[in-house]
């Protein structure tokens, strides 16, 4: 149903616009509305690049003027002082700027936010004094003339006419680039990591690839921009690529819609034809466009695309009346009907926690309410014999210190394959920190990790991911702004491999490979019983239901090795019994390791093999659910006097 | 003291609280019990006026608190104390304190005793007292935030999962707090998930689910109501074997 | 000798001027999340201002700077309603380029009243160089000085000692719960930003005799201030000066000793120097040192 709403906009998109699109230049009254109509376009470019690293991958970049003039630089300097031809300029431009590219985007894997968008203001500013500065070779402030229109062979772009087909060929490329990129496993690993970037990595993205890709990718088309402009302007000079017009961008970017495929285009339009629009104000024409600007933020925050995507979908709701994927950039409204809400929110509560799940756990809940009770269940696996099983993951001497805290003092942990095991600590006594230690966001300060029989202390964690370690969060990190289905899918990053110019040609391999993705994703999702829930978005979920998800996500790397991070946090006790089952049938029928922090004793007794007590960093009991409940170290450490509590309710 | 008629409240388009009523007598303690997502914290915050009921009214003392912003109901003498241990880290554990009567426009002695009474109840917090609010451990930052609202001398103290993510022995002492406050005559609205601690210390309760009160009555009532017993005590670990 | 201690005083001058510029983002980022483009513009306006009071109507000058005090508050508070409260739950960027906006539209404005022809201003001391025994001091470098560090002082009076300086500590630090506690936290914005505007507007009456007055100003500054501010440390008041400092004493030294031509790069090469060697600024981003 969806799919066919997709093609048929993209039908009327063919149909209707390009034919417009295409009589254009005949429709525009005057030359320099042409000339206007030009530059728009070739801005739109270089948004539509600012879009990758902003847009998609949520980088505040003030860099984008300086990438377009490098572009615009060396294919001038190419095609006049080098006397090349303009295909040998535009590849010299989009090979240097890209180089530009990762050169800016490697420093930014230090560097976080504010400092981060120093840095690119930083880079800016020095390729602007070096274009003014190094006279012998950029010309300095004389900038460079005469440089020759764009010419393909015989194909000569030399009238404002010709040009404009040319600059609607690269921004059609441009704009259908960047719908492929954004649903393919590489866009959704980049508005992952954008999202959450400890999340994405945990999940299994390369953080750092994504990033630097952003930034290539913003600068490759900056470069494209670059050139064409450099050829129709056949003059250009150092100050036209200074912060102000980086600025302009990102005001185009926001104004149109960041994070959307047409709102580059819209954006840069509008802020482009306004100043001619406001002429009639005369002198006051550039203070009024700086208050349009604000005016337009104020009423279209989420850009113009954003607005009028959120019209359309209302309206589409209302004469529909069914949930639908939301338009793009749009957040805040509710997709569904409100009848419709309160009943999916109430499938995580206890009114109805039968009949609302999927058919396969509601299956398997009956299944496992008749099947005997887990005391005889599982008795291979209640008391692992030492030694008889062999270890998935071992720690030993596993330290780490924060300044002068240690915070994990020398662990000795062993799990077998197939084994539940609980950890259990007071608060601060390290047990999160343990874990981050396993899905390697931190590094060890001393002691060894093997699983499966490697090391994987000094991994990544995205090669730990790899290696078949996946992990939820205490406090849920989904990725708010992907729907439930692409988080999912995110997470199959580690165990693709669809690289750009697939993505870009939608290749046979690719478009497999995508189709699987989609399959074990929804599979994923419907083992934990939310196949109906793929399009919303995390933060539309109850809370019980976003770790569920969480749990999906995990599930899709393929794990062997599964860490639960106080995965009953915050849930009623129906969703904590739910829960107990959902982790017993991914133990039993997937083979998945599982070790699981919880405060929740009983959670911990109903699930667990054997459980590990920290306190202080340190191991100070370890056994079955029983001996550690009975262990009176850990009853003065942990469990405290809970039960004069106890003793009053009843 | 304090009545909730038929309140309701929406996110959005998305209605959380459907007509919600009840009541809070002086000298008491009332739990708000119920599954995450039931709407007790959306309650606690349409009262103290950070959300905007569309329906209903909110009556503390015979005011009318409908609608009113969050810095007037403090005024009006509602202290609410959020969930998560909202201290402020930049300050002091001493300025924290102070903090609780400053906007209120308290003046400077009035606000010293009353943080020296609250410093006498919390010793730990005395031990601290120089120290940067952020460097605190979970359960003193927890003691800290509920000191800090009762430097406002409030009539009404609302407490917002005072237990979350703090460990058993954690939480053992912060219910030994609730009980001392009580005893100084604070009135007190407690949410809780953790249903049979805040059964232990409350003379009544209701239950939210959905936005609804399904139950509400005495602790002993409610402690012994099958439902309650089966969906929010738990009757121990065999539940989930 | 003589030489180094004339340079070492007027790039302290200098640096105090963006320390203020610098201390006006610093407020804005703690109390609104946000970076103000606009807190150049302020510099700007405040030169214009004085220009126009003291020298075009003839005002006596300490009516003139009370007068700009009051009208940039005035300003601050205006921008505050116009561009930054209906879009306080959008995100950071979005504000950014809001408060672009305006920075465009002061430009403008100044451009068409007062031309894009430099003015020049001389009060309180005109440009007579005042002779202490070897070295010649420029008296206007002195009062930067003085005031500066009186409005350091200042400052750290009202932030630490007064009730309305606690409640916007506080609420740079936690609105919600400042809102909890009784502290009517639009107000305390409001009041952030006409501070910073004010602050703004005062650098910029104490920068206008130094040199010339122009629609340009506020950008050069404004970014000066901005990697101050960063240099300092993200958020951090005592950063702020410091890193202003910094700036104006290695924009002073490189153009004596290395080359004033490349005078303004110097200011990003140490940006980029203190980003590898202190990703965190000088003061860190500890919770502790904000507000």
């Amino acid at each position: 149903m969806r799919l066919l709403a997709g093609r048929s906009h993209r039908n009327l998109l063919i149909v209707a616009v390009l034919p417009a699109a295409l009589a254009l230049p005949w429709l525009f009254p005057s030359a320099y509305s042409l000339v206007l109509l030009n530059m728009a376009l070739m801005f739109s470019v270089v948004v539509l690049g600012l879009n990758f690293v902003y847009g998609f991958g949520g980088i505040f970049s003030l860099a984008q003027a300086a990438f377009w003039g490098i572009g615009a630089y060396t294919s001038a300097l190419l095609t006049t002082d080098a006397h090349m031809s303009f295909p040998v300029g535009l590849l010299g431009a989009v090979l240097v700027t890209s180089l530009f590219g990762v050169i800016l985007g490697v420093p930014t894997l230090k560097l976080r936010s504010h400092y981060l968008t120093m840095a690119t203001l930083a880079f800016g500013e020095a390729v602007r004094l070096v274009l003014m500065n190094t006279e012998r070779l950029t010309h300095g402030a004389n900038g460079i003339r005469g440089i020759p229109p764009a010419a393909f062979g015989p194909l000569v772009f030399d009238t404002p006419e010709r040009f404009y087909y040319l600059n609607l060929a690269v921004v059609l490329a441009a704009i259908l680039f960047t719908v492929r990129f954004r649903r393919s496993r590489l866009g959704r690993a980049l508005e992952a990591t954008r999202d959450d970037e400890l999340a994405a990595a945990a999940t299994g993205v390369d953080v750092t690839y994504c990033r630097v890709l952003a930034f290539v990718l913003s600068a490759f088309l900056a470069g494209v921009a670059g050139s064409l402009w450099a050829a129709f302007s056949s003059y250009i000079s150092p100050e036209t690529f200074d912060l102000f017009s980086t600025i302009r961008f990102v005001a185009m970017l926001l104004i149109g819609g960041a994070g959307t495929a047409l709102g580059p285009l819209v954006g840069t339009v509008l802020l482009t034809f306004l100043p001619e629009w406001l002429r009639f104000l005369e002198a006051y024409y550039m203070a009024i466009y700086g208050l349009s600007i604000v005016l337009m933020l104020v009423f279209a925050p989420k850009g113009v695309v954003g607005l009028v995507g959120s019209l359309v979908a209302g309206l589409l709701q209302r004469s529909v009346g069914e949930t639908g994927r939301r338009a793009d950039g749009e957040r805040e409204q509710s997709p569904l009907p409100l009848g419709e809400a309160d009943r999916r929110a109430g499938e995580g509560s206890l009114t109805g926690p039968e009949q609302a799940l999927t058919p396969t756990l509601s299956q398997r809940e009956r299944e496992e309410d008749t099947a005997p009770r887990t005391q005889d269940s599982a008795p291979s696996l209640q008391h692992p014999a030492p030694g008889a099983q062999p270890s998935l993951l071992s720690a030993s001497g596993l330290t780490i210190a924060f300044g002068g805290l240690v915070a994990v003092r020398s662990v000795d942990l062993s799990v077998a394959e197939g084994e539940i095991r609980g950890i259990i600590s007071p608060n601060g006594s390290g047990k999160t920190t343990l874990l981050n230690l396993v899905s390697g966001i931190y590094r060890p300060t001393a002691g060894h990790l093997q699983m499966a029989g490697e090391r994987v202390d000094g991994c990544s964690p995205s090669t730990r991911v790899q290696r078949g370690i996946a992990r939820t969060f205490q406090n849920i990190r989904l990725f708010p702004r992907l729907t439930v289905l692409d988080n999912v899918k995110a997470a199959k990053y580690s165990r693709t491999r669809a690289g750009l110019l697939g993505t870009f040609l939608q290749t046979g391999g690719t478009v497999e490979e995508e189709r699987r993705i989609e399959k074990q994703a929804l599979e994923a999702l419907a083992f934990v019983g939310l196949a109906g829930r793929a399009s919303d978005f995390p933060g539309d979920l109850p809370y019980g239901q976003q770790r569920l998800v969480e749990i999906a996500r995990a599930l899709a790397t393929e794990p062997r090795l599964l860490l639960l991070d106080e995965p009953a946090a915050g849930m009623s006790l129906a969703e904590k019994q739910r829960l107990v089952r959902l982790v017993r049938a991914l133990n039993r029928e997937r083979g998945i390791t599982v070790i699981v922090i919880e405060h929740d004793m009983r959670i911990i007794s109903g699930l667990c093999h054997q459980v590990t007590v920290l306190n202080f960093g340190e191991i100070i009991a370890e056994g079955t659910p029983q001996e550690v409940r009975d262990n009176p170290s850990v009853i003065e450490a942990y469990l405290g006097r809970r039960s004069r509590v106890r003793a009053r309710t009843r | 003291m304090l009545v909730l008629d038929k309140v309701s409240v929406s996110y959005g388009r998305v209605e959380a609280l459907h007509g919600i009523s009840l009541e809070v007598r002086k000298g008491e303690i009332v739990a708000l019990i119920g599954a995450n997502g039931a709407g007790k914290s959306t309650t606690l915050r349409a009262i103290s006026g950070v959300l905007r009921p569309t329906s209903g009214q909110i009556l503390f003392d015979d005011r009318n608190l409908t609608g009113m912003a969050p810095e007037r109901v403090a005024s009006a003498g509602i202290a609410h104390v959020p969930e998560g241990r909202r201290v402020f880290p930049g300050f002091t554990v001493g300025e924290n304190l102070e903090f609780g009567g400053l906007a209120l426009g308290r003046a400077t002695r009035e606000i010293r005793q009353e943080v020296e009474a609250i410093l006498e109840m919390f010793p730990r917090l005395r031990e601290r007292y120089k120290q940067y609010a952020w460097s605190l451990s979970g359960g003193e930052q927890q003691m800290l935030v509920i000191g800090r609202g009762l430097v406002a001398r409030p009539q009404l103290l609302m407490l917002d999962e005072p237990s979350l993510g703090l460990a058993p022995t954690l939480v053992d002492q912060v219910y030994d707090v609730i009980e001392e406050i009580r005893a100084r005559g604070t009135t007190i609205l407690l949410v809780e998930q953790n249903a049979s601690m805040a059964l232990a210390v409350a003379d009544r309760g209701y239950v939210l689910e959905l936005g609804r009160v399904v139950l509400e009555g005495s602790v002993d009532d409610l402690a012994n109501n099958e439902m309650v017993k089966h969906s929010y005590l738990g009757t121990g670990a065999e539940e989930f074997v | 000798m003589e030489m180094l201690l004339q340079i070492l005083v007027s790039g302290l001058a200098m640096g105090s001027i963006y320390g203020l510029v610098a201390l006006g983002f610093v407020l804005l980022v703690n109390a609104a999340d946000i970076i103000n483009f606009a807190q150049g513009e302020f510099v700007m306006l405040g030169a214009f201002l004085v220009y126009t009071f003291a020298e075009l109507w003839g005002l006596p000058f300490l009516v003139a700077v009370l007068l700009v005090v009051a009208v940039m508050a005035l300003f601050g508070l205006v921008m505050e309603r116009v561009a930054y409260r209906p879009l306080r739950n959008t995100n950071a960027v979005t504000i950014i380029i809001s408060t672009l906006g305006i920075s465009v539209f002061l430009q403008n404005v100044a451009l068409r009243s007062w031309g894009s022809v430099p003015q020049y201003f001389g009060q309180p001391f005109g440009r007579q160089m005042i002779d202490l025994g070897a070295i010649r001091l420029v008296p206007q470098h002195l009062l930067i000085l003085v005031v500066a560090a009186l409005l350091v002082l200042l400052q750290h009076w009202f932030f630490h000692k007064t009730r309305i300086g606690k409640l916007m500590r506080a609420t740079a630090q936690d609105k919600q719960t400042a809102r909890l506690l009784g502290v009517n936290i639009g107000l305390m914005t409001a009041l952030t930003f006409a501070l910073a505007s004010a602050l703004g507007g005062l650098a910029g009456v104490l920068l206008a005799p130094t040199f010339y007055i122009s629609v340009e100003m506020g950008v050069r500054v404004g970014i000066k201030a901005f990697v101050a501010s960063i240099i300092g440390g993200w958020g951090s008041i005592p950063g702020a000066m410091i890193g202003g400092l910094v700036i104006g004493l290695v924009e002073v030294l490189a153009a004596a000793y290395v080359s004033s031509l490349y005078k303004d790069v110097f200011a990003f090469v140490v940006l980029i120097l203190v980003l590898v060697v202190m990703p965190k600024g000088i003061f860190g981003e500890k919770v502790a040192q904000k507000a």
